[in-house]
């Protein structure tokens, strides 16, 4: 019976002490909760907002009156954000928080332990244990030395930019909306004619009406071809073109224009140089293309070593005087030796080829027939003895990339040369071969040898000296047994030059020995 | 408000008394402890925490820091049966738990009678556990638990106090198996042996390789160590450090409403219940420790580390991601608040 009227006496000490903490609480609570209604009011305000705005625009579209007013929608939106904040409020006051609550905030916001929300429990519960009993009378000590501190709150910074972003959210859709204004009525909305405007068949700027292009009959897909085609090789041809009236024609422009020519003319020989118009050597391409459906006879080879020669020396300059076309479309400027000398050493170049091509084959229609060209045969591999151990270069057609080969002979004998090995850890291993042989043992003749006793040791016992090497020679030999039995043997000598620099033993030693 | 507090004032200082005497024995072992065993005061506090907490305590760390050495100390520094197995991977759970052999009986004749096997002690030093193969890891789970043995349709209990510290070397090791999660379940604490401090070594060289070697001298009892275990469960728990636990231990599991992201992400499998009773059983010692009288959120949370760490068992992309136990916990200890709403 004793232990209730203990317990509910320890309850009220702990009350009386938690009071100006659970006060502290409340209110923080209270404005916790506001705070947060109020930002959910904000929020809610953004969309009734964007509500009215969507209304008054849909009438203004409609043409019919809008049913809310810029006024009224003010009212409701300061009503959206001024209600919850109002019933958060009451609320929150009308809930105050429990004993337990408080003294919990306060052991968090004093660092106790829980001294004091554990001795309020267990006065609470009733405690009957020794320790319990200690326990609250802990809490009690603890709390009456900190009842006046502050209590944990939770205080969540307010995200102002996030506010501030909702309030213009809101003044603007408001701006919009009370701009938006109600239609007339017996008034066309102004969008009308943008409307039926829209409505209309979308056209091409270039094909519209009246335009120049619009009267132009449709033309056929092939002529357009050409047009583009002719289009482009006029743009193309333009610096050409424009080339003699700057007085800069170079060689170098006439000779782009002619390897055009050159390579749409190949089966012809017939390739316009210098300064040929590009046009002119579309068309003669044109023509070759439908040469060979046509059935044009070849002239003779002679005739045509003649016509090649004339032209070389139209070329050449020599007919500039001549007024012939060829030499009329190059300029009358003094070439530099070099650049003359370029274009005589391609055209003998291009002459030379195409004879040996020419004799080449006559010489196969006297034979009888086609034979092996010596130019066509490929380089053999190479059977040198490699012994980098690296992949060869590719093959030439015969076997595929060269493998790298075995040192043989002395060279992998010799100290510091690097042998490369299939078989890591065995210097040419090569073939093994067990023969098993039955042989009956058989006596050889010989004598016992005879047993004697141990005889002491005769003469002093020194020190056994070392042999006097070289220190060169005993890091050289040292190196090499370090590079021989190491993983990556291999690898470290190729890195290494053939004379170790200064202090190479210790870098080896690092590399192995991380 | 003016009245005093009615409480009886003999029950809080019987209880103090029993507080003090059980701070007098922990700080009495500690400095046996300390003769030898140089610096990581947490360690050995810890330690001391599971000998008085009735658990048990598995010890990892790499070889030579002192792992053996501090089982060996704790147990010269009680008066107990000491008993080492060194595990290796030849080791047979007969030869663990012990087995029938045949035995000439005295008026002749054989018969088959039990062979205890190193098992049947007070304080078991499981060396380098992790050496033997997890069949012969599987051999303690009953005697760690249930505090028996059962050979050949025997059962036979085990002495009291009963306390198994076992150590293993970092899993990452050559040699090593890893632990059953049952087994490992049974541990109560996993503590992480680190590398001595500097000033540590210092008192470690003069000690080991001086003329004068320390000795550990026997400062407590089996019984006193069974009365302190009784002081250490009249320790009061709150329903608000209760549920505080409890919501703790939820946050390990995957899945629960408690769970950090994180603990979602990379576990595959929380914490038992015996977690939470780690927490509680720790707690109290260490409220104790503290001159209190019931556990705090605060002592839960000073002990989630050594008591959850071996509980969680990682997915593979938490292993993959090389992402450690202790970080999982921080995560789960950070996302649960100690309010009770």
């Amino acid at each position: 019976m004793n232990q209730p009227v203990e317990s509910r006496h320890l309850c009220a000490e702990f009350e009386g002490l938690l009071t100006a903490t659970r006060r502290r609480v409340h209110a923080a609570a209270v404005r916790r909760r506001v705070r947060c209604a109020a930002e959910r009011g904000v929020r809610a305000a953004v969309w009734v907002a964007a509500f009215v705005l969507v209304l008054r625009l849909l009438a203004w579209l409609l043409g019919q009156p809008v049913p809310l007013g810029i006024a009224a929608a003010a009212v409701l939106l300061v009503l959206v954000v001024l209600a919850p904040v109002a019933v958060a409020w009451v609320r929150a006051k009308a809930e105050e928080p429990c004993w337990r609550e408080a003294a919990e905030r306060l052991d968090l916001g004093a660092g106790e332990h829980n001294r004091v929300a554990i001795g309020l429990a267990l006065a609470d519960g009733g405690a009957a244990t020794e320790f319990g009993l200690a326990a609250i009378q802990d809490g009690i000590a603890s709390l009456k030395r900190i009842h006046d501190g502050a209590p944990y709150l939770e205080v969540a910074p307010t995200d102002w930019s996030r506010l501030a972003g909702r309030a213009a959210a809101i003044g603007l859709l408001v701006l919009v909306a009370a701009w938006v204004g109600p239609a007339r009525p017996g008034q066309e909305p102004a969008h009308a004619g943008g409307l039926a405007a829209a409505a209309d068949t979308p056209r091409a700027p270039g094909r519209e009406a009246g335009s120049p292009d619009a009267d132009r009959p449709e033309q056929p897909i092939r002529d357009r071809v050409t047009d583009r085609g002719q289009g482009e090789r006029g743009v193309r041809a333009e610096p050409m073109a424009a080339a003699p009236a700057r007085g800069s024609h170079t060689p170098a422009a006439g000779r782009t224009g002619g390897g055009t020519v050159a390579k749409a003319a190949t089966s012809e020989r017939s390739a316009q140089t210098g300064g040929e118009n590009t046009q002119s050597a579309a068309t003669a391409g044109t023509q070759e293309k439908d040469s060979p459906k046509s059935g044009t006879p070849r002239p003779p080879k002679e005739s045509r070593i003649a016509e090649r020669r004339s032209k070389e020396e139209a070329d050449s300059g020599a007919g500039v005087g001549k007024g012939s076309s060829g030499g009329g479309s190059m300029a009358a400027v003094q070439h530099s030796w070099s650049q003359r000398a370029q274009t005589a050493e391609g055209k003998e170049d291009e002459e030379a080829s195409d004879e040996d091509v020419e004799d080449e084959a006559e010489e196969s229609r006297q034979r009888s027939g086609i034979q092996p060209s010596l130019k066509d045969r490929n380089e053999s591999p190479s059977r040198d003895l490699g012994i980098s151990g690296e992949q060869g270069p590719p093959g030439t057609g015969r076997g595929g990339p060269t493998p790298p080969k075995k040192s043989r002979g002395t060279a992998s004998l010799v100290l510091g040369i690097p042998v490369p090995d299939f078989v890591r850890g065995r210097l040419g291993p090569g073939t093994t071969k067990i023969t098993h042989e039955r042989v009956e043992p058989t006596p050889m003749p010989g004598e016992p040898a005879q047993a004697g006793a141990v005889l002491p040791r005769v003469g002093p016992e020194r020190p056994v000296s070392p042999v006097a090497i070289p220190p060169n020679l005993a890091e050289a030999v040292r190196n090499y047994l370090i590079a021989l039995h190491s993983a990556d043997a291999q690898e470290t000598v190729e890195e290494q030059p053939d004379t170790p620099p200064e202090g190479g033993a210790s870098q080896t030693e690092e590399s192995l020995n991380p | 408000m003016s009245e005093q507090p009615k409480v009886r004032p003999a029950a809080s200082a019987d209880a103090s008394a029993q507080a003090a005497r059980f701070r007098e024995v922990f700080d009495r072992l500690k400095r046996e402890v300390h003769k030898v065993f140089v610096g990581h005061d947490e360690l050995v506090e810890n330690v001391l925490s599971v000998l008085l907490s009735d658990g048990h305590v598995l010890l990892e760390g790499v070889p030579g820091l002192g792992k053996t050495l501090l089982a060996r100390t704790l147990a010269s520094a009680l008066q107990l049966d000491f008993s080492r197995i060194q595990f290796t991977p030849d080791l047979m759970p007969a030869d663990v738990v012990g087995t029938m052999v045949l035995r000439e009986k005295e008026g002749g004749g054989h018969e088959l009678a039990f062979e205890p096997g190193p098992v049947v002690a007070n304080f078991i030093l499981a060396d380098e556990i992790n050496r033997a193969t997890p069949k012969t890891q599987s051999a303690m789970l009953e005697a760690m638990q249930e505090r028996q043995i059962s050979v050949a349709r025997r059962t036979m209990p085990l002495p009291e106090p009963f306390i198994v510290m076992a150590t293993q070397n970092p899993i990452e090791q050559e040699g090593t198996y890893p632990l059953p999660e049952a087994q490992l379940d049974r541990f109560l604490v996993k503590l992480l042996v680190d590398y001595p401090a500097e000033r540590e070594y210092h008192d470690i060289l003069l000690r080991t390789t001086g003329t004068d070697l320390p000795t550990v001298e026997p400062v407590s009892t089996g019984d006193e160590i069974l009365a302190m275990r009784r002081i250490v469960r009249s320790v009061e728990v709150t329903e608000q450090v209760r549920a505080y636990a409890i919501r703790l231990v939820m946050a390990t599991q995957p899945g629960s409403a408690h769970a950090p992201a994180a603990i979602s992400r990379a576990v595959a499998l929380g914490s038992s219940p015996r977690g939470a009773q780690g927490l509680m059983l720790m707690g109290k010692v260490r409220a104790l420790m503290g001159g209190r009288f019931a556990v705090s959120c605060e002592d839960v949370r000073a002990v989630a580390l050594p008591v959850l760490r071996h509980r969680l068992l990682l997915n593979f992309e938490a292993q993959a991601d090389r992402v450690h136990p202790d970080d999982l916990v921080r995560a789960a200890v950070s996302s649960v608040s100690e309010l009770s709403r």
